[in-house]
């Protein structure tokens, strides 16, 4: 009698363990090695991701129905919900999606708190990592070591210009004679505030309007923070120290030193060369301004390469150059506390928002199909499809991506093609490269910031007088969230933390 | 011109009364509880339940983006003082309810009066008045906000320029665009005005109107001391109404400016909103949805107080 109950033990644990891997929400993951083409009949796989962007991915998405038998419902949520929609969901363990298109920022903050699926080993290899350059690997896609994201877009601020103007014999005669020196796209903050100067007003097109030097990201609530840091970058980041926000011991924060004080003063005055409704240019008020001809000089992301080639909405294809931000030959260091010279402009490029990735949340009611939907999507022969293709959002992430002939096939000149990739390629390779702030609280620190920077751009304070009130404000935010974890939050979004 | 009204009905009909103490009297016996119980802990559940959460909430720490939530006693009602976002946001909502309502005020009794002289089609013009209070603030927001005072492509700058005229920074400048949201505003809501205003006019007596005018009084004298005076209850009415709406905008602020340049057109329900849902900090947005509610309960009574003492002093 008791030989026959035990019998069936081992067949009741094996039924346990089994339910406890794949019960729905449990966040445990089997990895997928089933290849085959029904292997996801009937499961149902939600992405959420930003509106605009997330629809995009409907094409591949159908490849991997009809690859797996699965079903994906794309769930579109306005870009300026997205993040506090998914950390509301997971602050309040409220389902969402199953794989969530999300940026760095926001990624960051799951994977500090443990709220994603690492990514499994096995599954790796269709992600071509090896071609991703560190800073995404180590700064976009991982925490403490541990690969939790899934590549998709790189984003990078990055300086485009006007070609065509810049290289017109007639302005670079005029330029010279203006400013002592030829006329050739700005390595410095300096360099771009002269040449911004001089097309300001100046009417290239001919269609009796004056156009404008520059189209910057100044709007609060938009991407004041990216517009203003891409700049500061320059001025505030010493290439011998890792961190740049704030001391990495205490979290002290930085924003107000003279560096950021100078940089914010630099970026008023470079307002007045740019279209008079600049302050409330958003992404695509800045992209229009460029690519509608307006403006000589932008500061943007990469994705005005493909849109200025897109003739549907660029009336300067073939007119545009690309490069590195530019940097500044004074730099404070914090160090001694001093401002240094260098001979050459201390670039910084900034990883602004820092790119889309996907990422699988423990709360997946459908991991394991979530994750091969995921890293399906983050394949390499996918990425080269949506980066060249206009308004998916995405920008090149890996060294395969930045291969000119790619950009060639999408339309590009081979001269702009070799620019744009090369322009890419030095920011990411760039020692000195800042990648976006992605530790808990990053939605208070972004809103106090743009407060202070705008008030201070529209004249409500000093530069001085705003980043001292948003270094206070920030000194608040940590200590309610907690001094010490912050600085252990802050140090392993370094990469420090051990040090 | 006259300012006398015209005069829809006397009085209410009797009848009415009558039938509703006849309707009272068909139930009588039956346990009033019965019927007001149901009625009473749904209203206790919907409104009171919300209101005294809300009111707990102010004493935590609760955000929705982290996990965990501490009592932390009156630190978020001591952060209400500190904070200058906050002193800013309440600066630009009393400016708007100020402008706005006054604005909205002069304009809609304006247009009552002139639509009250007109003989035939009143009801034509009182309907495409009341258009614009039935289109959604966001749209309002980004069609007049958005696409006709667009600095660079609106065709508001674009006639200014083109007869030789400035060119105005209407959503890009502190100093104007407060007033744009005002424009704005006054767009939508003059109507709601004018709606109130009309039938104010309309049901003023004709009596003191023929006796001002045997007496030889001008149309200034008339409106300054007769019509003005009477519609004072409807007035009072009206922008109370108004105002209260107008210290909770949020929608044309988030639509035409999103409470930029800086902060010159912050108000505090957009600030609340920003708190409690992009920040996700429950605690302190449910705080000062709660101060906000304290400066619209004073406002009110005040507001009360001294529009009861004005219509005991024309009494």
């Amino acid at each position: 009698m008791k030989i026959r109950k035990l019998r069936h033990v081992p067949a009741a644990i094996l039924l346990i363990v089994s339910l406890l891997l794949t019960a729905p929400g449990s966040g445990a993951f089997v990895g997928a090695q089933d290849d085959s083409a029904s292997r996801f009949e009937g499961v149902q796989v939600t992405v959420a991701g930003p509106a605009g962007q997330v629809e995009c991915i409907e094409t591949w998405a159908n490849q991997w129905e009809e690859e797996t038998g699965g079903q994906v419902n794309i769930n579109p949520i306005p870009f300026s919900d997205i993040d506090s929609k998914v950390l509301a969901a997971t602050g309040t363990d409220t389902f969402l999606a199953d794989v969530y298109y999300i940026g760095s920022q926001t990624a960051g903050q799951l994977m500090a708190g443990d709220h994603v699926i690492e990514v499994p080993e096995e599954l790796r290899d269709r992600l071509g990592l090896d071609q991703i350059p560190d800073i995404y690997n180590k700064y976009q896609l991982s925490w403490n070591d541990k690969l939790y994201g899934i590549p998709w877009d790189g984003d990078m601020l990055m300086l485009n210009y006007r070609q065509d103007l810049l290289s017109d014999p007639v302005y670079q005669e005029e330029f010279k004679a203006q400013y002592g020196y030829d006329l050739a796209p700005p390595e410095s903050w300096q360099q771009y505030a002269d040449i911004a100067a001089f097309f300001t007003g100046k009417d290239w097109d001919n269609d009796g309007a004056p156009n404008y030097g520059l189209a910057e990201l100044p709007m609060r609530r938009n991407h004041a923070w990216n517009g203003f840091l891409a700049r500061a970058a320059g001025y505030a980041k010493h290439p011998d120290d890792p961190a740049f926000f704030f001391d990495p011991e205490t979290m002290t924060p930085r924003i107000n030193n003279p560096g950021f004080v100078k940089a914010l003063e630099d970026w008023k005055t470079a307002l007045q060369w740019g279209p008079p409704d600049m302050l409330s240019f958003d992404w695509a008020g800045n992209a229009q301004a460029f690519v509608g001809g307006r403006a000589a000089l932008n500061i943007q992301w990469a994705d005005i390469g493909p849109m200025s080639i897109d003739p549907e909405t660029s009336v300067v294809a073939g007119k545009v150059g690309f490069g590195v931000t530019p940097g500044s030959t004074e730099v404070w260091n914090t160090a001694s506390g001093e401002w240094e010279t260098f001979d050459e402009p201390n670039k910084a490029p900034f990883a602004g928002f820092g790119g889309w990735i996907y990422v699988v949340p423990k709360l997946s009611e459908q991991p394991e199909a979530a994750m091969d939907l995921a890293t399906f999507l983050g394949s390499p022969g996918v990425r080269v499809e949506a980066v060249t293709t206009p308004g998916c959002g995405v920008n090149p992430n890996s060294t395969e991506l930045l291969d000119p002939s790619i950009w060639v096939d999408a339309g590009f000149s081979e001269e702009a093609a070799q620019e744009y990739t090369k322009a890419i390629q030095d920011s990411l390779a760039n020692p000195n490269v800042v990648f976006d702030l992605r530790i808990p609280g990053i939605p208070d620190y972004k809103d106090a910031l743009e407060i202070g920077v705008t008030k201070a751009l529209v004249g409500e304070a000093t530069a001085q007088e705003a980043l001292d009130e948003v270094a206070a404000e920030w000194e608040a935010i940590t200590d309610r969230l907690g001094r010490d974890q912050q600085v252990q939050y802050y140090r392993e979004s370094l990469g420090i933390a051990a040090e | 011109m006259t300012f006398v009204p015209r005069r829809q009905s006397d009085v209410a009909p009797r009848s009415a009364v009558s039938n509703g103490q006849r309707a009272g009297t068909a139930i009588k016996g039956a346990p009033a509880g019965f019927f007001l119980n149901p009625a009473a802990i749904l209203v206790l559940m919907l409104s009171l339940f919300p209101f005294l959460f809300s009111l707990g909430m102010t004493f935590t720490n609760w955000n929705l983006l982290y996990p965990g939530v501490d009592f932390r006693a009156l630190e978020n009602w001591r952060r209400l003082f500190d904070d200058e976002t906050l002193g800013r946001a309440v600066r630009n909502t009393v400016f708007f309810t100020t402008a706005a309502t006054i604005l909205e005020y002069v304009l809609g009794l304006m247009l009552a009066i002139l639509v009250l002289q007109i003989k035939r089609g009143q009801r034509f013009f009182r309907l495409i008045f009341l258009l614009p209070m039935m289109i959604s603030p966001a749209a309002v927001g980004y069609v007049i906000g958005r696409m006709l005072f667009s600095e660079t492509q609106g065709p508001i700058n674009n006639i200014l320029f083109r007869l030789g005229l400035p060119y105005v920074p209407w959503t890009s400048n502190p100093g104007v665009a407060p007033w744009t949201i005002v424009v704005a505003d006054v767009w939508q809501w003059t109507s709601f005005m004018f709606v109130l205003l009309l039938a104010g006019l309309q049901s003023l007596p004709g009596e003191p109107f023929e006796a001002a005018r045997v007496d030889g009084a001008s149309n200034w004298q008339i409106f300054t001391q007769i019509t003005f005076p009477l519609l004072v209850p409807v007035t009072v009415t009206a922008v109370l109404i108004r105002s209260l709406e107008l210290f909770k905008l949020i929608d044309l602020v988030r639509v035409i400016t999103a409470g930029g340049p800086g902060t010159a057109t912050q108000t505090v329900t957009l600030y609340v909103y920003d708190l409690a849902l992009t920040r996700g900090d429950m605690g302190y947005g449910a705080t000062v949805a709660y101060a906000l509610l304290i400066i619209v309960i004073l406002y009110a009574t005040f507001y009360l107080w001294l529009t009861r003492r004005a219509v005991e002093k024309v009494a």
